[in-house]
């Protein structure tokens, strides 16, 4: 049988492969209170968090894609979306679907819109790596056991080598975004690093 | 159940060849899911319920195996072995799609979502393993594809216990209605089943 994943301790080495692209999953809700479900606390630290950990990455030059999940009012894209824990969500137009401040593309960089959870269904996610010539693909954003975890799964089956920043992910709530660290560790050994393992890697490019 | 216009079964790498597969024999009562699993086949056959066969494959000089040695997993399923067979006791029907797939998700470089058009199906029963990684990201790729899912939570196997109460969490919170049990397919399956496609009339 295969290794049960148990520990989801994150490692303090990146370990990358090749070329490195970090991708920033959802991080929505413009700035505005109550955005998104409460389901576990620090949104607002793991945010910042977040914006400094793209200025880092924009000072060594290392590509930045952002993605964005957007559905119409309408809803005609929302798929099955309805149909479990999720209700309406990142509708077109709501000031809470936009990027949270700090996280603005600029102009060289892109910013891929998803109408599915993972950020490389019917998007041109892999189109943007493969130019990069990406073969690590860095995660943060949310819900880690939602989009984070089938994105990293997509990049998975794409070949691409992922890691998951564990402090810089929320999942749905504390026992689903546990089980995701552990899906996705099962999938890739070296999948579960700090932000602090990010940093560390980035002195050195 | 999670049924909506027409059904197809999808037996998700339900192999193992001659014996259970690698592992324990008892392991999540393996020879109980196989019994279960046969009459699952034969029941959807007698209704005209098309039936699905995705077996995972590589060669063994692992050229396709991706990044699926990088975590906990060994090499498997490799070509030629009698253990990457389908189990015995299941086995396609020569009119039947048998679909062969390099990577987890049943849909990932596969001909699946071509096949299910054909059946005109929107919705899907899924048994096999694991649960928590071939089932689940195939159910994943059927929810992002539109698809209604029904996970047959005790003919499904996961590679441990923890990881397949985790991925079946999972499954709920995708679709609600998606849990279902072996019992509850039979069940269905006596009911009149709509919209029968003319390729899978009952032949037995």
């Amino acid at each position: 049988m295969p290794l049960q994943v148990t520990d989801t301790t994150p490692n303090e080495r990146l370990k990358p492969v090749g070329n490195v692209v970090l991708i920033v999953v959802d991080i929505q809700g413009g700035g505005l209170p109550g955005a998104f479900p409460a389901g576990m606390p620090g949104r607002p630290e793991r945010n910042a968090n977040a914006v400094d950990l793209v200025a880092a990455f924009r000072a060594k030059d290392v590509p930045v894609v952002f993605i964005q999940e957007v559905h119409k009012p309408s809803l005609i894209d929302i798929g099955r979306e309805l149909d479990g824990n999720e209700g309406p969500h990142c509708i077109e137009g709501d000031p809470r679907t936009e990027l949270h401040p700090g996280l603005e593309p600029r102009p060289e960089e892109y910013l891929i819109r998803k109408r599915r959870y993972s950020a490389f269904f019917g998007t041109e996610l892999d189109i943007v790596l493969r130019g990069y010539r990406a073969e690590t693909v860095i995660l943060i954003g949310g819900m880690t056991d939602v989009c984070v975890h089938y994105t990293a799964l997509d990049a998975h089956q794409h070949d691409y080598h992922f890691r998951t920043v564990s402090d810089l992910v929320v999942g749905s709530g504390p026992e689903l975004h546990e089980a995701a660290l552990r899906a996705m560790k099962y999938l890739q050994r070296d999948a579960l690093v700090s932000s602090e393992a990010v940093y560390a890697w980035l002195k050195t490019v | 159940m999670n049924i909506h216009g027409s059904t197809a079964l999808v037996v998700v790498d339900f192999q193992g060849g001659p014996g259970p597969g690698d592992g324990d024999p008892e392991a999540f009562g393996h020879r109980t899911m196989l019994d279960k699993a046969i009459a699952l086949v034969d029941g959807c056959r007698a209704k005209g319920v098309p039936v699905v066969w995705i077996q995972e494959v590589h060669k063994p000089h692992l050229r396709d195996i991706g990044r699926e040695l990088d975590g906990s997993e060994g090499a498997h399923c490799l070509e030629g072995r009698p253990g990457t067979e389908i189990a015995y006791g299941l086995a396609p029907a020569p009119d039947e799609f048998h679909i062969r797939k390099r990577r987890y998700s049943s849909f990932f470089g596969t001909e699946l979502d071509i096949v299910l058009k054909a059946y005109d199906v929107d919705s899907l029963i899924l048994i096999g393993g694991f649960t928590d990684i071939c089932i689940l990201y195939t159910a994943v790729d059927a929810h992002q594809k539109d698809f209604f899912v029904n996970v047959v939570t005790d003919v499904v196997s996961g590679s441990s216990r923890q990881a397949h109460d985790d991925a079946l969490k999972m499954v709920h919170y995708l679709q609600h209605k998606s849990l279902v049990t072996a019992d509850e397919v039979t069940a269905w399956l006596e009911q009149p089943v709509p919209q029968l496609h003319p390729a899978a009339e009952p032949s037995r």
